[in-house]
């Protein structure tokens, strides 16, 4: 089923709008999470999750690519998932007891400025990206936005691995002398 | 800058650059099936060529049979004379020793500090930490104050500069020593000096950063390696 058409399922509140984006891209959202997840049980919830997600955004939001709206939602949720079972892991202290409760007095108002500063960030990278030739852009953006492997990305880029890692750091220190330049903090 | 708001901040790359490198992705995803059944289909002609081959050499006349064949006995012999060796995954590609900023695992790397005691690590997996800072085989031709200026002198793991350039390498009290055993690796909690690489020693450099001047090529190193004297 086309995008469109599973948009205009998401819009009239028809359940078959999950079951088609399932049929459609659960494979590829499980890759992405997994990736990020390395936890079989922790990608299918972070999918699950993404989902549901879908369902309560859109209305209003209107993707055209769906692919990558439900990538975005999938890959926020798998690195938030990681983020929290790391935090579970770490061994019960009181410094990451304490670290906790003084995460709740932090200003909830700032939340909204962390996504503007952000979106940004996400902007002047995206511009950056934008002066790199194709194949350092794609392998950047598979490398660092879906976190396939180096030897994945390399075979995904049709080049060495070893090509591919010269590539990568030339990329990332490029990449912060323009954050430097354009005054992002370091 | 926290890794973790580059990665949040990428959350938000404009779209069409995500789309551009997802195309990227399926082309190469899409491409697979057809690696996968080429050898098998490859695999097969050769059993089938060999089989004939043999049908027409008389090579199943009941004369050349042996005493008493077991069933399992006999298919095994066929198997062995009619299908040689086929090309397994990785034929044509020539057997490399890993690169000496990556640990594999069941390899054990001895780290001894600066006055000789050792500590000796099983299974280190050194793979996440050091997969992406590259090195180069390199000679030695002078000391400085900070470093060496050494030649390239091997591509290891990295093509950014082609052998025969000429490089001057810096590092600071956290750069160790690594020797390549034949085990595995000994890291030696030191800072290099002429007495461990004198001049036209052949080390590999393993670099975290890289500046390019009008004058030079600098690479700032987290351990240079050589081999175990013999």
């Amino acid at each position: 089923m086309e995008d469109n058409m599973i948009v205009e399922l998401y819009f009239e509140r028809d359940e078959r709008a999950i079951a088609e984006t399932e049929r459609k891209y659960d494979r590829y959202l499980t890759k992405i999470a997994f990736n990020i997840l390395s936890d079989t049980e922790d990608s299918r919830e972070s999918v699950n999750d993404t989902y549901l997600a879908a369902w309560n955004s859109i209305p209003p939001n209107k993707p055209s690519v769906l692919s990558t709206y439900l990538g975005k939602l999938t890959r926020r949720i798998s690195i938030d998932l990681f983020r929290k079972r790391n935090t579970q892991k770490r061994k019960a202290s009181e410094y990451s007891l304490s670290l906790e409760e003084l995460s709740e007095a932090r200003d909830p108002s700032s939340q909204p400025e962390k996504e503007i500063e952000d979106r940004l960030l996400g902007k002047a990278i995206s511009d950056f990206l934008r002066t790199l030739s194709n194949d350092a852009r794609d392998l950047f953006i598979i490398r660092y936005y879906y976190l396939d492997s180096l030897k994945d990305a390399a075979k995904y880029c049709n080049m060495t691995e070893s090509r591919a890692k010269s590539l990568l750091f030339r990329t990332r220190c490029s990449l912060k002398e323009y954050l430097i330049k354009e005054g992002f903090e370091l | 800058m926290r890794p973790e708001k580059l990665h949040d901040a990428l959350n938000y790359l404009d779209d069409d650059l995500i789309e551009s490198a997802d195309i990227r992705r399926n082309n190469s995803s899409k491409a697979k099936p057809w690696l996968k059944i080429l050898p098998l289909a490859a695999c097969f002609c050769i059993i089938t060529v060999a089989a004939f081959a043999a049908y027409n050499s008389g090579y199943f006349d009941s004369t050349n049979i042996s005493e008493e064949p077991t069933e399992t006995e006999n298919k095994s012999g066929y198997k062995e004379e009619l299908a040689p060796s086929l090309p397994s995954e990785n034929e044509g590609i020539p057997d490399e020793a890993p690169p000496p900023d990556k640990v594999t695992k069941n390899e054990s790397v001895i780290i001894e500090s600066a006055d000789g005691e050792s500590d000796m690590s099983d299974n280190i997996e050194s793979e996440s930490e050091s997969e992406e800072l590259p090195s180069f085989g390199v000679s030695v031709f002078e000391w400085t104050e900070d470093g060496f200026n050494a030649v390239i002198s091997e591509i290891t793991d990295t093509e950014i500069f082609p052998v025969g350039t000429k490089i001057k390498v810096i590092f600071d009290d956290r750069c160790n020593i690594g020797i390549k055993t034949e085990n595995g690796y000994k890291i030696i909690e030191k800072q290099p000096s002429e007495k461990d690489f004198p001049i036209g020693t052949k080390a590999t450099v393993l670099f975290y950063d890289l500046k390019e001047t009008d004058d030079n090529i600098i690479l700032y190193s987290s351990m240079i390696y050589k081999e175990e004297s013999k």
